[in-house]
């Protein structure tokens, strides 16, 4: 697989293909070299990652993370799983990036990301932005370039991770939401949606942005209309802390670059109930500042 | 009454009017909140119980002697099990 500098090596993975394909089918291969059953071992133990299996069950290794706790079992949950770990190479190459757990929508001439707990609503927030024009970049993963050349503001490159969704929908989805939902769907459990944009509607792999606000999702279901309000920097560093992934970092580098962030950005937070109502104000919100 | 002290290598980083302290030997990231951070600026130089109990008093005229004492244990709590500070002899 393309890594930002050299190639990042996958053994044992051939049955988790059609599975991972589906969810990264940008990402850019590259040839590798044939090796011979007697050198098998040896191989796996230069490779960036290896993917065994034990008995039944799927285990992932790698240098770069740690995964031993995990017992793979499910096709879809090892694929993705070895994203997480393909991504953990790929950062672990360039000591200027990172991985943050976000979702990222273009808005104007910049990229907003959306932070969150799991089950705060990014994917349906950043699919929902998607669905009414604005250019989807991530529902979960995002590659941030801390050293980027763009004055006074990260960059977010987009790995063209095919966005999910929890099914059913909400019921508060509007019809156009549930058109781009049924038009762009590729895959389908009762439980969940793989959907791959077009082209047209989503960033491919390696397409960068400079990062211009992050928005701490709050979905509460009391909440009345949707609030946006500026966030003190403290609290989006804590917050980033537990979203930015970046283990070939010292704690030092990782809480530098959390600083940096949220430094060089607009950081916002965002209470909200629905989030079709609430993406018009961001959209508004953005859209606006820009013109302002 | 324990007196208290930093302990080395602890690594310093504001934010805005917080403090971020990453821990010498576990790499631990903190984010102390107002007590703890008076507290930490106390500890500048080694202090005891009865010495931070009193600058704190002064400093929070309007509240209670028992809750500054039970902040502040729960503070020197924190900071102790976080291993930013250490008991002196």
């Amino acid at each position: 697989m393309t890594g930002p500098h050299h190639g990042i090596s996958v053994e044992g993975a051939q049955d988790v293909a059609p599975f991972l394909f589906e969810l990264i089918p940008q990402w850019p291969l590259l040839p590798a070299p044939v090796i011979d059953a007697g050198n098998r071992d040896a191989s796996a133990a230069r490779s960036d990652i290896v993917v065994r299996d034990e008995g039944g069950h799927w285990r992932i290794s790698s240098a770069h993370v740690t995964l031993s706790d995990y017992d793979l079992d499910d096709g879809y949950m090892l694929a993705n799983t070895l994203i997480g770990a393909l991504i953990a190479a790929y950062v672990a190459q360039d000591d200027g990036l990172v991985s943050i757990h976000a979702g990222a929508v273009r808005i104007g001439d910049g990229l907003v990301l959306l932070l969150g707990d799991n089950g705060a609503g990014k994917s349906t927030f950043a699919t929902a932005l998607a669905s009414r024009g604005q250019r989807f970049f991530a529902d979960d993963r995002l590659i941030l370039d801390l050293r980027a050349a763009a004055p006074d503001a990260p960059v977010g490159y987009s790995l063209a991770i095919a966005p999910k969704l929890r099914l059913p929908l909400p019921q508060d989805a509007d019809t156009g939401y549930r058109d781009f939902v049924a038009e762009n769907s590729v895959m389908n459990w009762p439980e969940m949606a793989v959907l791959r944009p077009g082209p047209e509607q989503a960033a491919g792999f390696g397409e960068a942005l400079p990062v211009r606000a992050l928005i701490h999702l709050r979905r509460e279901p009391e909440a009345g209309q949707p609030v946006l309000t500026a966030m003190r920097q403290p609290d989006m560093v804590r917050l980033l802390l537990e979203q930015l992934f970046a283990p070939h970092l010292s704690q030092q580098g990782e809480l530098s670059a959390c600083v940096h962030l949220a430094q060089t950005v607009g950081i916002w937070q965002l209470r909200y109930a629905s989030a079709f109502t609430a993406a018009e104000t961001v959209i508004s919100h953005f859209n606006g500042e820009e013109s302002a | 009454m324990n007196c208290y002290r930093r302990c080395p290598g602890i690594n310093e980083t504001p934010v805005e009017d917080e403090l971020f302290l990453i821990a010498g030997d576990s790499g631990d990231i903190f984010h102390l909140d107002r007590l703890a951070m008076s507290l930490w600026r106390a500890l500048e130089a080694p202090a005891g119980e009865a010495e931070l109990l009193v600058l704190f008093g002064a400093a929070f005229p309007e509240t209670p002697a028992d809750t500054i004492e039970r902040d502040l244990q729960g503070a020197l709590a924190t900071l102790l099990d976080g291993e930013l500070i250490e008991v002196c002899d």
